[in-house]
């Protein structure tokens, strides 16, 4: 008789794609609907499919392991005969064995895709999240260069006036009479000239500086968002990506803490850049986060033999021990609904792992928290 | 002169402002010209707020310490005539509505901002103080005048009941006043 937990584990069984049978001696205690298929296809429209599947599981039982492409398991915690599971089976063949290794391959290629992914979405879950400071860093200089060149388009009205007024001179052989002098002081009066001259330039290198903010976050932003697939190990300066992350999250930082940098001497490091930076998005930006009124992050970096380490550290409201337990458990967040995705922390410790690094934390309420990150200066394949 | 408070933590955007407003013609300001005062922070702001009236403040709404919401909450506290405009590069829908329901915005005006709007709204926004301070007057004006007439009418009650009559005039077909020696 099926027990409460054969009942339950056939539930579970239900939902796999591949077939499997559970027994007992020679009972089938549970077929699950991908068997049954494959039962049903074999025996086709006049078999029996219930004989079809007992020779495959006889067939299975007589052959060993290596060449059948079906498997007998024993389940746990039951006598070792009594319960079996019988998995994937196609008609078994030589190549078999071949092709089993490499659906194993081909799940973990699948595996590796869909952290690749998670990664990618976590990434672009926080971007969102830096949105509205970054809209706010664009449209500022966007802001004012608009503005400037509309003054811009005024003053070159005004000028074109005046040069109008100077061609009226040159029309009358050059002579310069009373009159026309004093037109073109009126003019110039008129158009504030001596005020124009001052404040052209000043126009223009404001504009200029506006641009280049815009095409510096731009930059960054480009440098962030990369998509990871596409990028291979490369050699990277720490420091380029520390200093092009804190532009990204500048203005979820600006109005909370004072940046203060301390970088060492570091040499290129093996990586992939555009996670390394990631990782550094979520530390600055838990570590603004934590500082409820206004702060100071440290940002430090430094060599140890064969390695290099970077450490952010805010004054912020620190981790009780009992969180600092679970700060990279997946989806673990103590931010409101909407402020975090509980993943930050979790995929920043995988891109560390990866990276065959380390990552560790200290912590004290109330005082502060610093994070530090270790990687190796090579990566040996 | 109509004084104007702008105020933004990022002094090429008060820079860009002030060439921007400058350029509003007299005209349609009723022959008046802008005073622009720059404020850098909101801190400054405030000091100034507290030590001077202004006609209308337009301010930046992520700012260090004092957001703009908060900071023109402030100066509608303190002078509630004075016209309020905020400036946003970004804007959710709850710094809107803290906008307008606690700062009491006359406009919300996005960031990169189009010259002509933002001139527009000033001019208009300095119109609907105008307004404002216009209608308080007249209303001073008539709560002062009902005052007045109150008192001369109790004056004449007062007369009426000391002397009845005194306040009636009687004329005969001749138009000479005509005083009845009973009521005398």
């Amino acid at each position: 008789m099926p027990t409460p937990s054969i009942s339950r584990l056939g539930s579970a069984l239900d939902a796999l794609a591949e077939p499997v049978v559970l027994l007992q001696g020679e009972t089938l205690l549970h077929v699950n609907p991908a068997a049954l298929r494959l039962a049903e296809n074999l025996a086709g429209a006049h078999g029996n499919p219930e004989l079809c599947l007992r020779e495959l599981i006889a067939n299975c039982r007589s052959q060993d392991a290596a060449t059948s492409r079906s498997v007998l398991l024993p389940l746990a915690g039951e006598e070792a005969d009594a319960l079996a599971l019988l998995i994937d089976f196609e008609p078994a063949s030589g190549a078999a064995a071949a092709r089993g290794e490499g659906e194993l391959e081909l799940a973990l290629a699948r595996l590796n895709a869909v952290q690749e992914q998670l990664v990618q979405s976590e990434k672009m879950a926080s971007l969102g999240q830096l949105a509205a400071g970054i809209a706010h860093e664009i449209n500022n200089p966007i802001g004012y260069v608009h503005s400037n060149l509309g003054t811009l388009q005024e003053y070159l009205n005004n000028l074109f006036g005046l040069i109008e007024c100077y061609d009226g001179v040159i029309a009358q052989n050059g002579a310069m009479t009373a009159e026309r002098r004093a037109e073109v002081a009126e003019r110039k009066r008129a158009i504030d000239f001596a005020f124009l001259v001052q404040d052209l330039p000043q126009l223009l290198s404001e504009s200029r500086e506006g641009i280049d903010r815009v095409r510096r976050i731009v930059q960054d932003l480009r440098d962030f968002s990369r998509v990871d697939r596409m990028e291979t190990w490369s050699l990277y300066d720490l420091h380029r990506g520390l200093d092009s992350t804190i532009g990204i999250v500048w203005n979820e930082i600006k109005y909370k803490a004072e940046v203060r940098k301390e970088y060492g001497n570091l040499p290129l490091v093996e990586c992939l850049p555009s996670q390394i930076n990631q990782v550094f998005v979520n530390m600055l930006v838990n570590a603004a986060q934590a500082i409820d009124q206004h702060g100071e992050i440290q940002v430090r970096t430094g060599t140890d033999p064969g390695q290099v380490w970077v450490e952010i550290a805010d004054n912020g409201s620190g981790i009780t021990p009992e969180n600092l337990k679970r700060i990279f458990d997946p989806f673990f967040t103590t931010k409101p609904v909407g402020k975090g995705t509980g993943l930050g922390l979790s995929i920043s410790y995988g891109i560390v792992r990866k990276h065959n690094g380390e990552i560790s934390v200290d912590s004290r309420p109330g005082q502060g928290t610093r994070f530090r990150i270790s990687l190796p200066l090579r990566q040996t394949s | 002169m109509y004084r104007v408070l702008i105020v933004d933590d990022e002094p090429n955007i008060l820079t860009a402002l002030r060439r921007c407003l400058s350029n509003i013609p007299p005209s349609m300001l009723d022959g008046e010209r802008l005073e622009l005062i720059p404020a850098n922070s909101p801190e400054d702001a405030l000091q100034l707020a507290v030590a001077d009236n202004y006609d209308l403040v337009l301010s930046d709404l992520r700012m260090p310490g004092i957001n703009g919401v908060d900071l023109l909450a402030e100066v509608a506290q303190r002078q509630p005539l004075c016209a309020r405009l905020l400036m946003s590069g970004y804007a959710d829908l709850s710094a809107i509505i803290e906008a307008i329901n606690q700062a009491h915005v006359f406009r919300f005006i996005p960031k990169p901002w189009d010259d002509n709007d933002l001139r527009m709204a000033v001019v208009q926004a300095l119109h609907y103080r105008a307004l404002l301070v216009e209608n308080q007057r007249l209303a001073d004006l008539v709560r002062a005048q009902q005052g007045q007439l109150e008192r001369q009418s109790a004056e004449l009650r007062r007369l009426e009941i000391e002397h009845p009559g005194i306040t009636h005039l009687k004329r005969d077909e001749t138009g000479a006043i005509f005083i009845d020696e009973d009521d005398l």
